[in-house]
């Protein structure tokens, strides 16, 4: 298994790499056409354009959203930079431009992760689950998911690791940084490194631990040079606290396709551990951290895929009979149209993106009809509409609270979403935030009450009503 | 001592009870509740009528504590056929953390004042045929699965896991070792005792057909809903298979059968949460006996050693006996019984009262109240058709359509939960809150109505 993971052979192009391309291919395709769903996108873009006017990371959108911690810092300002000069330089279009690039990274660096040192039938399996478990992810658009190609480098490091080899100092300095800078999960990094110091105890490699803690240090050390400092440290238990009630914190459900894939990925792991015999304890260690990781909440799925991925394919390579090699005439075709299929995929994603205008998944009529009120209204929004409405509603609006978790005591989330759903407390709730309009999903306690109580609707839309106070 | 010192948490119980007293009053199966629950279906069918006659009895016997007091009986049996299932013959180093991690994924999760909880106890019996037939190959006898299947039947619907299991090891062996076919029709016969068993019920066919009706109306029930495996509940399956894949990982080649074993009853777990525990059961032998394969280690120890550790074990065993007789003794078993003060209250009125109320609530409303309601609804899931269940919870909890349940159910009281929408709604309607029990509140509609 050892030379295994650290034999690096020539990927030879066999039909089941044909499979793997022609799967990424189509994939790429349907990213491009998605509408755009994230709704925390649009108040992404706008603390991006607050950045570059203020250069700072604190203090941001309290314009639009006057309750909540006033001295709010970001702790993924790279990325809302990045979409804020996207959508300045190219409209909405070139957030899709973006996202189908980001994929294609994403997809082409985890061919190059599987393929190569890997028997093609176990590779593509693990290919095909990994992309459908990471699918979902890769079709939002939001800085987690920039950070996704960032995690293949980290699974080949992980994977080095198993070997012994570990990536020099400032690469991993390097790349912690701007994964800080992009996003939370940066502790990853670091986290990764220290499982590997402390597996290392359980099957030692020569100077593999010393190493391991060094990086760990450098990956904590580095992640802490941004700007948002050791709030960056802290995200992850400020989000924890706040976040009980917003369901991809919570534990990973397995009836969803991404459970069923990360499912997939664990029978996998578990038929190749069960048909191979003594499996180095480090490898199973690591793999079952990374399982659990998986496990324990919604949005860490891709990451562990994406960590397991080359992992599972080393075992299950081990395990499957080798394939024979395809013929260099075979070769040659499988590769040309491997390539003529990544080449189209590449060219209709980019067109469809760029012609298409992207349409924003939510009540864009309603958010609009806020512009006929004057003065600009406060908004008493659903949790999952602050971002739309503080982007696309009038100037001057201002929601009660919008998708910065962690920006909001604990506890007046849990109110509002409570007042919401089951109308505890709904009336201080109103105390509080004295909206002059309700934008809600129409089928909420509170939206029913409103409108028993006179609020008047001004319109329904995908699920939404737009009510105006009495 | 665990399962001794808490109350009655299970909801159902109650109607449970009650049901129990009218099987033995009408001597039949069928029809029962529908003069305390006017809607539903009126012939509805009980599954586990065995112990619903066992709890009315021992409740007109010696109270609740004779009810909680099973449910330690009960806690006791189940450790005992777990050890039974995990202990003998493997090294104490391996098996004796799996046989606690088991027992602290069933004593106080699942362990209940409920009829799957007697199943339980026959979980751990199926338990030991299927490792014994898994690990040692000694295939279960066939009257043996017909009784084990037909005693099952009378307890809890949950019999459908002796031929399912049973089923899924055959397949697993068919895989692994390419049997004859005197061996096939074996394990054919062995599943077929397995149906044939369940059908040994005064239920009959609706014993059958009971998990396909209760999956229809996984809104009204949590345990229902799919499993996440790092909830609590689910904790110590999970740290099962992990220490399975451990096993697998570090240990030789793992034969088909057992593959196909675990993962079936892997997926089996994560449909549902009520499934944890059986699943926790029937792996625990497959994981002690793996993990002994890994580690095979024995401590040696002398006669008089011996001698002394049983007398330790003996003593052991009698205090926490003891312990568990005072911790039940000094327990009120109905410290957890809620809204009891507005059943009591309603249990005085004149004639019985139409109460529109929370699901939750529905049992003890009916036993202290002493049967004095009309229910619009209760525990019993499969007597209400899905789109009565779905509408009920839709106007309770989100206000749709509540004027129309309530000239549905025209109740002369609500008795709704404080954080259920329609409590609210209803007071702004003009109700009045008559009594506050807890975090139930009593309400009584306008006069003028």
């Amino acid at each position: 298994m050892r030379q295994l993971l650290s034999q690096r052979q020539r990927l030879s192009w066999g039909p089941w790499a044909l499979l793997a391309v022609g799967a990424g291919a189509v994939l790429l395709a349907i990213l491009a056409m998605q509408p755009i769903r994230d709704e925390d996108l649009w108040w992404h873009e706008l603390i991006g354009s607050e950045i570059l006017a203020t250069r700072s990371v604190s203090g941001l959108g309290n314009s639009w959203a006057p309750l909540g911690d006033q001295g709010w810092t970001t702790t993924q300002w790279l990325s809302e930079v990045l979409y804020a000069v996207a959508v300045a330089a190219g409209g909405w279009q070139a957030v899709i431009v973006l996202r189908v690039l980001v994929a294609a990274l994403t997809l082409g660096g985890l061919f190059v992760a599987l393929f190569p040192r890997n028997n093609p039938r176990a590779a593509v399996v693990v290919y095909l689950i990994t992309v459908a478990g990471t699918a979902l992810w890769l079709s939002r658009d939001r800085p987690q998911t920039l950070t996704l190609p960032l995690t293949l480098l980290l699974a080949a490091w992980l994977q080095g690791a198993l070997t012994g080899r570990l990536p020099r100092w400032y690469w991993v300095g390097a790349v912690t940084l701007l994964w800080s800078s992009l996003h939370g999960s940066w502790v990853l990094v670091p986290a990764v490194f220290l499982l590997v110091t402390l597996v290392d105890f359980v099957q030692p490699l020569p100077g593999r631990r010393a190493r391991a803690a060094a990086l760990t240090l450098t990956g904590g050390l580095a992640g802490l040079v941004n700007p948002a400092g050791v709030a960056g440290l802290t995200a992850i238990a400020r989000f924890r606290a706040s976040t009980g009630h917003i369901l991809e914190w919570g534990p990973t459900p397995l009836a969803t396709t991404y459970g069923v894939m990360l499912l997939a990925m664990v029978l996998l792991h578990a038929i190749a551990w069960a048909r191979s015999s003594a499996v180095p304890r480090d490898e199973a260690l690591v793999a079952l951290a990374l399982i659990a990781l998986g496990l324990a909440a919604i949005r860490n799925v891709p990451t562990a895929m994406i960590l397991l991925a080359p992992i599972t394919a080393a075992r299950l390579t081990v395990v499957l009979r080798p394939a024979p090699p395809p013929s260099p005439v075979e070769e040659r075709r499988v590769r040309g149209i491997a390539t003529a299929m990544m080449l189209l995929a590449a060219c209709f994603a980019l067109t469809w993106a760029i012609v298409a205008q992207p349409t924003a998944v939510g009540p864009t009529t309603l958010v609009a009809k806020l512009a006929t009120i004057d003065p600009p209204p406060r908004v008493l929004n659903s949790y999952e509409l602050g971002g739309l409405v503080a982007r696309f509603g009038p100037p001057g609006v201002e929601v009660a609270i919008d998708g910065r978790a962690d920006r909001y005591p604990p506890d007046y989330v849990d109110r509002y979403l409570a007042a919401d759903d089951t109308l505890r407390d709904w009336r201080q709730l109103l105390d509080e935030v004295t909206p002059d309009v309700a934008l809600l999903k129409t089928d909420t306690a509170l939206a029913r009450k409103l409108r028993a109580e006179g609020w008047m609707s001004r319109g329904e839309a995908d699920g939404y009503v737009l009510l105006i106070a009495p | 001592m665990v399962s001794a010192s808490q109350p009655i948490r299970d909801a159902d119980i109650w109607w449970h009870r009650w049901i129990g007293q009218e099987i033995l009053s009408t001597r039949s199966v069928a029809g029962l509740g529908a003069e305390w629950a006017p809607f539903g279906d009126l012939t509805w069918r009980t599954t586990q009528w065995f112990p619903e006659v066992l709890y009315a009895w021992l409740g007109d016997l010696a109270g609740w504590s004779a009810i909680t007091g099973l449910r330690v009986l009960a806690a006791v049996a189940i450790s005992l056929v777990v050890a039974w299932s995990i202990l003998p013959g493997r090294p104490a180093l391996v098996a004796v953390p799996i046989y606690c991690l088991t027992l602290l994924g069933l004593i106080p999760f699942a362990v209940q004042d409920r009829p799957q909880t007697l199943a339980l106890v026959l979980a751990g019996l199926l338990s030991v045929q299927t490792s014994r037939w898994l690990l040692e190959d000694r295939i279960p006898r066939v009257w043996v699965v017909l009784l084990l299947s037909a005693v099952w039947a009378n307890l809890h619907g949950s019999w459908v896991l002796v031929p399912l299991t049973l089923g899924l090891l055959a397949v697993g062996k068919a895989f692994s070792a390419s049997p004859g076919r005197t061996a096939i029709l074996r394990y054919c016969a062995i599943v077929l005792a397995g149906i044939a068993g369940g059908f040994a019920t005064p239920a009959g066919l609706s014993s059958v057909t009971a998990v396909a009706r209760f999956s229809e109306r996984t809104n009204l029930l949590t345990e229902w809903q799919p499993t996440a495996l790092t909830a609590l509940y689910a904790l110590p399956l999970g740290l099962s298979l992990a220490v399975l894949l451990w096993a697998w990982a570090r240990g030789p080649v793992v034969p088909a059968d057992e593959l196909v074993f675990a993962a079936g009853l892997t997926i089996f777990a994560l449909l549902a949460n009520r499934n944890v525990s059986y699943s926790l059961l029937l792996l625990a032998p497959v994981v002690a006996a793996r993990l002994a394969v890994v580690y095979p280690h024995r401590s040696l120890v002398g006669r008089r050693e011996a001698n002394l550790l049983a007398v330790a074990t003996a003593l052991v065993l009698l205090v926490g006996l003891a312990l568990a007789w005072w911790q039940h003794a000094t327990t009120d078993p109905l410290a957890l019984a809620a809204p009891r003060r507005i059943a009591a209250l309603l249990g005085d009125a004149p004639e019985p009262v139409g109460v529109l109320n929370s699901y939750g609530a529905s049992g003890v409303l009916l036993e202290f109240s002493g049967g004095n309601v009309q229910l619009a609804i209760d525990g019993r899931a499969d007597r209400y058709p899905s789109d009565y269940s779905s509408s009920y919870l839709d106007a309770v909890r989100s206000l749709q359509d509540w004027q129309a349940l309530v000239e549905q159910v025209v109740p002369d009281v609500a008795v709704l939960k404080r954080d259920e929408a329609l409590a609210d709604h209803l007071q702004d309607q003009g109700w009045t809150v008559t009594l506050r029990d807890g975090e139930y509140l009593l309400l009584e509609p306008p006069v003028d109505r």
